[in-house]
């Protein structure tokens, strides 16, 4: 069954990997509480909504999909990772 | 006549919510509940400080949330054409959304039991606000299985022309998610999750006026598409 | 706005109505008096994906095959999105709460519960595009490890309930728990009706002629691709307390 994944495919997912992997380490070993922990926890959200954006692009199709389903899309992860780095942060 | 009927109940839906949200309002129960959280005097307080006031809100909000049932009716008569001869999602979401209805306005009465008799004990008045408020908001069930029975007919309507859109049926399963968080008061005096929390009062209620007006809509274009289809009358008189 | 013409007697009454049913259910005879004036566009695109093998061609734009989907998958993700929000913004009020709460969460198993999320969301990958490319035992069997992947998901979020619980931390416990076990409470739920779905799915690729049609497995992909990127934000938005 893996025959049927395109390496594009695959790079995501590696990249969803490494980028859950990094928030566990900030997470649980604590690199940033020697110079800003709100930037750190700023720093994981936003990634998390990285991503949110790759499952929405490369799993859900929507790169392939009609511009409005995209645009709907493209908002809704600016706009609440937008707001909880803004909430985190400030 | 039948379609002036027909629209007739189409249009209770957007009344049902626009009517009953005035009456919450001149009880004051629009914008913030009495929450769970107040005592048994603060809650006394909130039901006689302006009695008739209250009584006259409640009032109209019980015979708003009435008009429930022509909606239900007039869902159920769509749903049949999905269904044919064997219609089970029908018949359930007409006793599901008759259950509704009952849900919603027994509460009406009870709040306004608080309101009738202004020297009553406020323990006895906090007693009853707690069973209104948990009646008026927990009982998710008969509103959820509506919600699913609808979408189920709606996705497995046969006919290549749908008596109503596919994304209805999608609708009516989000609504039935927004109503999840509307069981957890039974834990939480405070916080968002309580009775007057935000993601439980406020949630339910913004969910199921918007899927009252969203579905009266639908039904009234549906019913305006099948009356132009027989009179064949050209498109642009339903538009 | 201007109201059709009102028409003589050809009302509902139920006999005939029960005839038109009839009418609709019987393919050799089509009804011609329905909707003949609707914008057939979207219908026809929907007529294409009705039947029940899966499609040959690798379709392009698999989004639009359901469009109506959207409006649930949209939806379910502005409901979180006000989630997401109302923690951020207790978090604020109360911070040493939350990042001493946030504390004992046991971040191994939500590190490990990300991962299985995406691998299953990779599996679920497969088996559409194996389905489109007209193989649909490769297909069910890349469900079955997705549909692997969510009771796993759930066996473990279950763990972690429970070990959370011994240890005195309940909904009741403070604010921070009650987001925590409500929103992840109703992420659990949105898991255990995907995996229903992935197991039907499974179900009607697995028979000796699919009994599913592709779009209904390409919904539950969506719907489980979402599920997915929920809880994508859930794990650092609840364990990343503990920075601040």
């Amino acid at each position: 069954m893996t025959a049927f994944l395109p390496g594009r495919v695959w790079a995501v997912w590696l990249a969803l990997v490494l980028a859950t992997l990094f928030s566990w380490w900030a997470a649980a070993g604590r690199p940033f509480e020697n110079t800003s922990a709100q930037l750190g926890a700023a720093i994981v959200i936003a990634l998390g909504f990285g991503k949110v954006w790759l499952i929405g692009m490369h799993f859900m199709d929507l790169r392939q999909s009609p511009l409005l389903l995209r645009r709907i899309f493209n908002i809704w992860t600016m706009l609440v990772g937008g707001v909880l780095v803004a909430l985190v942060l400030l | 006549m039948n379609t002036k009927i027909k629209l007739l109940c189409a249009w209770s839906g957007p009344a049902l919510a626009v009517l009953a949200t005035v009456g919450l309002a001149l009880a004051n129960v629009l914008p913030v509940p009495p929450a769970a959280h107040l005592d048994p005097h603060e809650i006394a307080q909130f039901y006689t400080q302006s009695t008739t006031r209250t009584l006259f809100g409640f009032a109209l909000a019980s015979l708003a949330l009435g008009l429930i049932f022509p909606l239900v009716a007039l869902i159920a008569v769509h749903m049949v054409r999905m269904e044919g001869r064997t219609p089970l999602l029908t018949f359930l979401q007409m006793v599901t959304g008759s259950a509704t209805g009952v849900f919603l306005i027994v509460p009406m009465i009870m709040m306004a039991t608080c309101a009738f008799r202004p020297e009553r004990s406020p323990e006895l008045i906090q007693l009853l606000n707690d069973f209104a408020w948990l009646m008026f908001i927990t009982p998710l069930a008969p509103f959820c299985i509506q919600n699913v029975a609808i979408a189920l007919a709606i996705l497995n309507d046969p006919s290549p022309q749908p008596v109503l859109p596919r994304w209805v049926a999608f609708g009516n399963l989000w609504v039935a998610f927004l109503f999840v968080p509307s069981i957890l008061p039974y834990f939480f005096y405070s916080g968002p999750f309580a009775w007057q929390g935000i993601f439980v009062f406020w949630l339910a209620f913004i969910a199921y006026a918007s899927w009252a007006i969203g579905m009266g809509l639908v039904l009234r274009h549906a019913v305006l598409r099948d009356e132009a289809a027989v009179t064949m009358t050209p498109m642009h008189a339903v538009a | 706005m201007s109201r059709p013409q009102p028409r003589t007697e050809q009302a509902l009454d139920l006999p005939d109505f029960l005839q038109e049913v009839e009418q609709i259910r019987s393919p050799s005879t089509p009804n011609k008096t329905r909707d003949t004036t609707r914008d057939t566009t979207r219908d026809q695109a929907g007529d294409q994906t009705r039947d029940k093998a899966p499609v040959k061609s690798s379709a392009i734009d698999r989004t639009s095959v359901e469009s109506g989907l959207w409006v649930f998958i949209f939806g379910d993700m502005t409901l979180f999105g006000a989630f997401f929000t109302g923690f951020a913004w207790q978090a604020r009020s109360e911070p040493a709460v939350f990042a001493s709460s946030a504390s004992k969460l046991l971040i191994g198993i939500g590190g490990v519960n990300t991962l299985v999320l995406l691998t299953s969301s990779l599996f679920v990958v497969a088996a559409v595009r194996a389905m489109h490319a007209g193989a649909p035992r490769p297909a069910a069997r890349a469900l079955a490890a997705a549909l692997a992947c969510a009771l796993l998901f759930a066996a473990l979020k279950v763990t972690e309930y429970l070990t959370e619980v011994g240890a005195g931390y309940t909904p009741a416990t403070n604010l921070f728990f009650t987001f925590y076990f409500v929103l992840t409470g109703i992420h659990l739920l949105h898991v255990l009706i995907g995996a229903v779905l992935l197991f039907s799915a499974w179900r009607g690729l697995r028979a000796e002629t699919p009994r599913v049609s592709s779009r209904f497995v390409e919904g539950a992909g969506i719907y489980w691709h979402m599920v997915d990127l929920l809880w994508v934000v859930l794990f650092p938005l609840l364990y990343i307390s503990r920075l601040a």
